[in-house]
């Protein structure tokens, strides 16, 4: 293939790479920007989401498209009571304390991957598209779903744009964010917004999983790439700045695309994680955030 | 009053370690071999515990020490030919320079940072075992040569394939850490430690180079850690990447949680626990994992100062 | 005595610190003589503990230079300049809650004993330790409190243990960030007594918004107003001042 059409589909993949991956990463930015915890169980949450979806396109007859809609709904929804019943049972009772929600999630994580392992089993499964058909360019056909994952993405994100910036619920987010205690005097229910945001950090998660499934195969152990690939973003992009990590998940997803097509994959995590623990120490604003107040 | 309790805690602390020297006789074979690996995992755990349990600091990423001390330790058995002893020096040296190397850019960062920095330069530590696996064997590991089974020090002919020699050079490495660190914590090192977790900013303020009590205290956890790397390479006759996963730091924190952190016979009773509980849910992975994830939440949740952190804190004042 | 030339044991030259826009110290030339007590008062907000805060190195200062003792320690760090004698206790109680008061002040004892023997520490290094922190908390009347974890001591009580760790170093120089905040009218009076007694070999610098305390205790008084210094004169020259009545005293 020529250089052209080579640079085109590597961006076609780093793309669908890149959307998938700024709603896992905007899910962990949210909860880290507004409970100030990092959750280590996040890639589980997106692996429990491809498990349902694939369960639910199983399970359903008729059209792959029906099954498909079905898991759109449902596995956010399933994660989403998971995450809700963690965060309310768990991590309120020792107060989201950074260090020890770190040891908390790592204790969800081995739950919940084992739970699968033993539900689900270790196989690796396919699961159906919703729909087959070909975009045909002058120099190669293209996978029309692969393309949908990319608008479904954008989408999703302007609703999540959407509820952030003009909801009441997005309201109070805000609110807690920029102060726990001055949300609290003024009759915030900071206990609910904290559990409803981790919640939906989770069912993004979900979302991308359910998302890229019929790409991917579904597996119990998926959920570690996510994760650190969410970790690097929300670094790279400034802890907890949205516009940031939106920014940093499009510029790695694309270039991870591109750069492990040209180098050992193992190589290059080894790099980049490297390199994001330096960008940790020495920049820890990130790259594209704003510098802190 | 001091001299005292001093008194009782040694006598405490050597108790247990004559105890261990007498298992052997007590329980059936099949413990032997098991309680060698929990006490090499002890002394791991021992190690970290040095950095979690007193200067507070949360490494996610011990495994890499661990690993460090093994991979430094068999690999020139493996493709030098180096005597055990001299390889396990060379470990010792190495796992020293690396936990400074590692000290002096992790600790930059603070509290979450920090447990993430540690975790990355851990994974990438795995990455390069695997990457590297000409070298390393990879997941599939090396197995040391023949050779390696038995050497020759002070005179006498030390047999690794003999399950009582490994049990009491694993038993004689456990004690002479437990010692070294319980020396230490009772010492002004060990008030600067506690200084540095209790209260960093006011330490500081008082004259204490609270950078530097933290390199060390990185350096001393990371070579406690990397011995136990290499001693366990070395008796086992066994190096791979397993031993650099994340899953290796996480269970020296789950040990020393478990145990108590920040009392110096803790991790040892952590690991003990721990590994009994596995046992008796049957040994398959899954269910180590499981109930690794499980304690871990547990103990979190309703019990964060661990078996002995609570006798302290309830009856036994003077445990260290 | 006879002083030859009144020669400044610290001293600052157009210092300056911004938080964001405020501005919290603004070009504060100041000096302190050995064995003073200088008060620093003015009303809330007005850079007080930041710029002692600069003094001890909690916080970087933007620009200017601070001099102690002859020697420029501008750019240094916080515990080389506790090592130089520049004792701080915190406007808010810093302390270790979760050890014996005994430790607390052990390890203010031992970091004086490690500079006494800059060689090889005398074996006997025990005692030592001990009849430091001994002495330290007699004076601050907690002899009795020894062995109970600071945490569980009265508030009053904790901001003396505060100051017993900080005398346990044997500081040049001693700043108390109102230490009189929270405490009752005879717990003051029992502190005036014990500042009395430690004066005798160190200079302190005694903020506080208690006027009569400070007026009692220090020989001279400086007052901040927004960032900036507005008067310094002798406790009764302060009272007369009419700028400061203006600024502070008249609210
Ligand atoms: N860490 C900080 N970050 C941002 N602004 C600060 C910080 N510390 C102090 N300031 C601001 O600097 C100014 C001076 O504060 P400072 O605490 O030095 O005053 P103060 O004279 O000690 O007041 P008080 O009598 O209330 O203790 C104030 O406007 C304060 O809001
Ligand atoms: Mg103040």
């Amino acid at each position: 293939m020529d250089l052209g059409p080579f640079l085109l589909l590597a961006s076609l993949e780093g793309l669908v790479q890149a959307a998938v991956l700024s709603l896992s990463a905007l899910g962990l930015c949210l909860v880290f920007g507004v409970l100030r915890v990092v959750n280590v169980a996040h890639g589980e949450f997106h692996m429990v989401g491809a498990v349902i979806a694939w369960s639910v396109s199983h399970a359903l007859f008729g059209h792959p498209l029906f099954g498909f809609l079905v898991a759109l709904l449902a596995a956010p929804l399933f994660v989403g009571v998971i995450a809700f019943t963690a965060d309310r049972v768990i991590l309120r009772k020792i107060n989201h304390n950074p260090e020890a929600t770190i040891v908390a999630t790592i204790g969800m994580l081995y739950v919940i991957q084992q739970s699968v392992l033993i539900g689900f089993g270790p196989d690796a499964r396919a699961m159906e598209p919703p729909f087959y058909f070909h975009v045909n360019f002058p120099w190669f056909g293209y996978s029309g779903y692969k393309l949908s994952v990319i608008l479904m993405a954008v989408a999703l994100l302007l609703m999540v744009w959407h509820v952030i910036s003009r909801t009441r619920l997005g309201l109070l987010m805000r609110a807690t964010q920029l102060d726990r205690e001055m949300a609290q005097v003024f009759g915030i229910p900071v206990g609910w917004v904290y559990g409803l945001v981790f919640a939906a950090g989770a069912m993004l998660a979900a979302l991308g999983a359910v998302l890229i499934a019929p790409i991917r195969q579904v597996h119990y152990l998926m959920g570690l790439d996510p994760l650190l690939m969410s970790f690097i973003v929300v670094i790279i992009g400034g802890l907890g700045s949205i516009r940031g990590t939106l920014l940093a998940a499009l510029v790695i997803g694309m270039s991870d695309g591109i750069i492990s097509m040209l180098f050992s994959p193992t190589l290059a995590k080894m790099i980049s994680t490297l390199l994001v623990a330096l960008v940790l120490i020495f920049k820890p604003e990130g790259l594209f955030g704003q510098h802190k107040p | 009053m001091m001299e005292n309790s001093g008194k009782r805690s040694l006598a405490l602390h050597i108790g247990v370690l004559a105890l261990l020297s007498l298992l052997p006789f007590i329980l059936p074979d099949y413990h032997h071999l098991t309680i060698t690996r929990i006490m090499i995992l002890a002394m791991f755990a021992l190690g970290y515990n040095v950095l979690f349990g007193y200067v507070g600091l949360l490494s996610l990423g011990h495994a890499m020490f661990f690993a460090c001390g093994l991979y430094a330790a068999g690999l020139p058995v493996y493709h030098l030919g180096w005597e055990v002893p001299l390889a396990f020096l060379f470990a010792v040296v190495i796992s020293a320079l690396a936990a400074a190397l590692i000290g002096a850019i992790a600790l930059r960062t603070q509290g979450v940072a920090f447990m993430i920095v540690t975790l990355m330069f851990s994974q990438v530590a795995y990455l390069a075992t695997l990457y590297f696996s000409n070298v390393t064997g990879g997941d599939e590991g090396l197995v040391l040569p023949e050779h390696a089974r038995r050497f020759e020090i002070l005179g006498m002919l030390v047999d690794l394939t003999s399950p009582q020699v490994r049990y009491y050079t694993a038993l004689g490495l456990l004690s002479a850490s437990a010692l070294i660190v319980y020396r230490w914590v009772n010492s002004g090192l060990g008030r600067e430690w506690v200084a540095v977790r209790e209260n960093e900013s006011r330490t500081g303020m008082l004259g204490y180079n609270t950078f530097l009590i933290k390199l060390k205290a990185m350096v001393i956890s990371g070579t406690l850690s990397g011995s136990a790397g290499a001693a366990y390479g070395l008796l086992f006759a066994y190096i791979g990447s397993t031993f650099a996963s994340i899953q290796y730091s996480i269970d020296a924190l789950l040990f020393t949680l478990l145990g108590g952190a920040g009392t110096v016979l803790g991790p040892i009773l952590g690991s003990f626990i721990m590994f009994y509980l596995i046992d008796f849910f049957s040994g398959h992975t899954t269910a180590y994992l499981l109930a690794t994830g499980v304690v871990l939440i547990l103990l979190i949740m309703y019990f964060p100062l661990g078996v002995l952190g609570t006798l302290r804190k309830r009856w036994l004042h003077w445990l260290p | 005595m006879v002083a030859l030339v009144a020669v400044s044991l610290l001293s600052t030259r157009k210092l300056n610190r911004r938080f964001g826009g405020i501005v919290a110290v603004k070009d504060v030339d100041f000096s302190l003589e050995q064995g003073e007590i200088r008060g620093i008062i003015g009303p809330n907000g007005a850079g007080k503990t930041t710029f002692v805060n600069l003094l001890s190195g909690c916080f970087a200062s933007d620009s200017g230079q601070i001099v102690f003792q002859g020697v420029d320690i501008t750019g240094q760090p916080a515990w080389k300049r506790a090592r130089l004698g520049i004792a701080y206790t915190f406007q808010i109680t810093s302390i270790y809650p979760g050890l014996t008061v005994f430790e607390n002040v052990a390890i203010g004892a031992q970091v004086r004993i490690r500079q006494s023997s800059k060689s090889k520490a005398s074996p006997d290094e025990k005692p030592g330790l001990e009849e430091i922190v001994d002495n330290c908390l007699r004076l601050t009347g907690l002899d009795r409190s020894r062995t109970r974890l600071a945490a569980e001591l009265a508030y009053g009580h904790q901001r003396l243990l505060e100051i017993a760790v900080n005398l346990a170093v044997d500081p040049v120089l001693l700043i108390l960030d109102e230490p009189t905040q929270g405490l009752s009218v005879d717990e003051i009076e029992e502190f005036t007594g014990l500042l009395k007694c430690i004066r005798s070999n160190r200079t302190l610098i005694l903020i506080d918004h208690n006027l009569p305390f400070v007026m009692n205790l220090a020989d001279r008084v400086t007052v901040m107003d927004q960032g900036g210094i507005l008067a310094e004169n002798d406790p009764k020259g302060i009272q007369r001042d009419v700028r400061v009545k203006t600024a502070y005293l008249g609210e």
